[in-house]
């Protein structure tokens, strides 16, 4: 065992891989917080460097721009409300307000200790769990999926603000236009009307940046006094008591990332807003959730990061890829000759172990990066507003046409920019769209799948623990909302959106 | 009665409810010739969910109606600020009038060409009047933007007229 790890150190400790595991939290940083570069595209451009290095240093570097991407997404959404990953909108929710309120630097801050805090966490699940939260994750089939996520769709009541008709009603509008594109069963067409771009439905990040980028820059537009600059970020930063009451949501949002990671195809975004509506269910004060309160960035960014380290486990454990990015770093893996799984824990342990020790000091490093890049990128906070909205909408072009090279990503950004800025107009919440188009599909197909599965039996979605557990869960939360409401604790009446 | 900003959506929730029903569903999703259960059609999902937005949109309405009569002077008329230049309320249409615009431009003339005189426009209507901050950043930015899309991140941006200039950079 001993000898395993020594082996392990000395593999690591390589300047080479030091260097590479820095480069690669760096690269990931910039390039999340970049709206329209999203982190599995900076991993999959990253990946042809790596076909030259060693396996371990390939791998560390792509590792690397994982983590640097999970938190750099947050970066923009909290100083221009333009979030560079869909997971970094809710870090918006309340990041954005406190930027308006002067509390950027504040608001970066924590987003930094909780996003490290919970890739720290993420990390050592890793380590220790890789091989029975792996086996956990095996035990889902369709109806357990689609109990998830009926159970994750619950947080719209919690990002719905104000009013959680219109909440409900934006929500059914996501999953509505989560609707266009093919069948996923039968291949026929739905909403395309003969276009033939639609075919593959709507790409979340174009429909991310209209949503949240544009109306905003709409809504500029539409006041006067022009000359007023965005919060500067002179404003103080988090302070150690800011992080303590903020911890007991990071750890409850690290504990939901490392859950929801482990299972494949969930990924940042649903855990991010899990631990967000968690941490709103459970605050003294809910009504300012939305409003810039920083535990609300705390939950969202932990949720997010708690997700990082997670994802790694059926893929090192099972070599079964969670999501798209870790399916990169899979190729990463087979191009060097390594496949990871049940065997390479046999055969290549100390490669494995090596990598468990960058995969921790990349904890570090995202620290690094992320107090130096707050201090360089954040100066856009200090940019006035009639220089800076003309430039984000210029990136958010770029941005979008950028995602998949079609001009028709950009006009997608900008009629939902327009709908987006009418939903504000309106007092629509943004938030309750967005997460129900990301489920959406997921939602559906699981239903539909179990379905066929169970023969047409619906009884299909009350067999095994699992899906009782998430049914339980569900109406716990949904029993806490209404008792919640009916009291009055928030202050928040159902229809109250004026 | 107040046209309330709630009343204004919960006519857009049933507005698209029922547009969705009755137009869009029918004629805008195919249907396999056979399927085994009702709840495996391409058409069952988008139904519940339309139906539900239409449902929403009443159940607003009728929460709105209640409580306008409760209180006819309660507060969450549509925001119609006092004092505000005409031009100012019209500026985010001249904006939306300008995304087209650039949509439109961007394959012919290309994203630096269309993006350099967008960012003219946009600075122009914020406010910004200084040649020295309007010059720069709208000469600059979009040709910098292109070079990391085109070069770092091997992005295809098309050039439009400014092709043959921008390849040799």
């Amino acid at each position: 065992m001993w000898e395993t790890l020594a082996a392990s150190f000395a593999m690591f400790a390589q300047v080479d891989n030091v260097l590479a595991l820095f480069v690669g939290v760096m690269i990931g940083t910039v390039i999340g917080a970049i709206p329209g570069m999203t982190t599995p595209m900076g991993v999959a451009l990253a990946l042809p460097f790596t076909f030259t290095m060693q396996p371990i240093t390939g791998i560390l570097l792509l590792l690397g721009v994982y983590k640097g991407g999970l938190y750099g997404g947050s970066i923009t959404a909290i100083l221009i409300n333009a979030p560079g990953t869909p997971a970094a909108s809710c870090t918006g929710l309340d990041g954005y307000p406190l930027a308006r309120k002067g509390e950027a630097r504040r608001a970066l801050d924590m987003a930094l200790y909780a996003s490290c805090t919970a890739d720290f966490i993420s990390n050592l699940s890793l380590i220790f769990f890789a091989g029975i939260l792996a086996s956990f994750a095996l035990s889902f089939g369709s109806p357990e999926f689609f109990t998830l996520i009926v159970f994750s769709l619950t947080i719209i009541a919690s990002v719905s603000g104000d009013d959680l008709l219109k909440g409900l009603g934006a929500a059914g509008l996501g999953l509505a236009l989560a609707i266009v594109g093919l069948d996923a069963i039968f291949g026929t067409p739905r909403f395309n009307f003969g276009n033939f771009d639609l075919m593959g439905g709507l790409n979340f990040i174009p429909v991310l940046i209209g949503l949240f980028a544009i109306p905003e820059v709409l809504n500029f537009y539409s006041k006067t006094g022009t000359a007023q600059k965005l919060s500067a970020l002179a404003g103080k930063g988090a302070s150690l008591l800011d992080y303590r009451k903020a911890l007991k949501s990071i750890l409850r949002g690290s504990a939901i990332g490392v859950i929801l990671g482990v299972i494949p195809g969930i990924g940042g975004a649903p855990a991010a807003f899990l631990s967000y509506s968690e941490a709103r269910r459970t605050s003294k004060n809910p009504g300012n959730f939305g409003k810039g309160e920083l535990e609300g960035v705390a939950a969202a960014e932990a949720g997010n990061n708690g997700v990082a380290g997670a994802t790694l486990i059926p893929l090192l454990a099972l070599g079964v890829p969670g999501d798209i990015i870790t399916a990169i770093i899979l190729g990463a893996f087979m191009i060097h000759d390594l496949r990871p799984g049940p065997l390479m824990f046999q055969q290549n342990i100390t490669l494995i172990y090596a990598l468990f020790i960058g995969i921790m000091l990349s904890s570090a490093y995202l620290f690094i990066v992320g107090k130096l890049s707050i201090r360089s990128i954040a100066r856009i906070a200090d940019i006035p507003q009639r220089i800076l909205f003309p430039v984000v909408l210029v990136l958010c072009v770029y941005g979008a046409y950028a995602i998949n090279n079609t001009i028709f990503d950009v006009l997608v950004m900008f009629v939902m920019g327009i709908v987006g800025f009418g939903m504000l107009r309106l007092g629509i919440p943004a938030a309750p769209f967005l997460i129900a188009f990301i489920l959406g599909p997921l939602l559906e197909d699981n239903f539909r799948r179990s379905l066929r599965l169970g023969d047409g039996d619906w009884t299909i979605f009350f067999q095994g623990w699992i899906t009782w557990f998430f049914w339980g869960l569900t109406v716990l939360t949904l029993v806490l909302i209404v008792w919640q409401r009916m009291k009055g604790r928030s202050n928040i009446p159902l229809g109250n959106g004026a | 009665m107040t046209l309330n900003r709630n009343i204004v959506a919960g006519l857009c929730f049933l507005g698209f409810g029922v547009l969705a029903v009755a137009v869009l569903i029918p004629y805008g999703i195919a249907q396999p010739p056979s399927v085994k259960y009702r709840a495996l059609s391409p058409s069952f999902w988008p139904y519940i969910v339309c139906s539900a937005i239409g449902v929403i949109g009443v159940l607003l309405l009728i929460y709105e109606l209640a409580a306008a009569s409760r209180n006819r002077n309660r507060t969450g008329a549509v925001a119609a600020p006092t004092g505000r230049p005409a031009w100012i309320a019209l500026r985010p249409f001249l904006v939306m009038a300008l995304l087209l615009a650039i949509y439109l431009t961007l394959e012919p003339l290309g994203f630096v060409l269309t993006t350099t005189l967008g960012l003219v426009a946009l600075m122009l209507l914020a406010g910004e009047r200084r040649p020295t901050i309007v010059l720069p950043i709208a000469l600059l930015l979009p040709l910098a933007l292109h070079l990391f899309f085109v070069k770092a991140a091997q992005r295809p941006i098309p050039g439009g007229v400014l092709d043959f200039l921008l390849q040799r950079i």
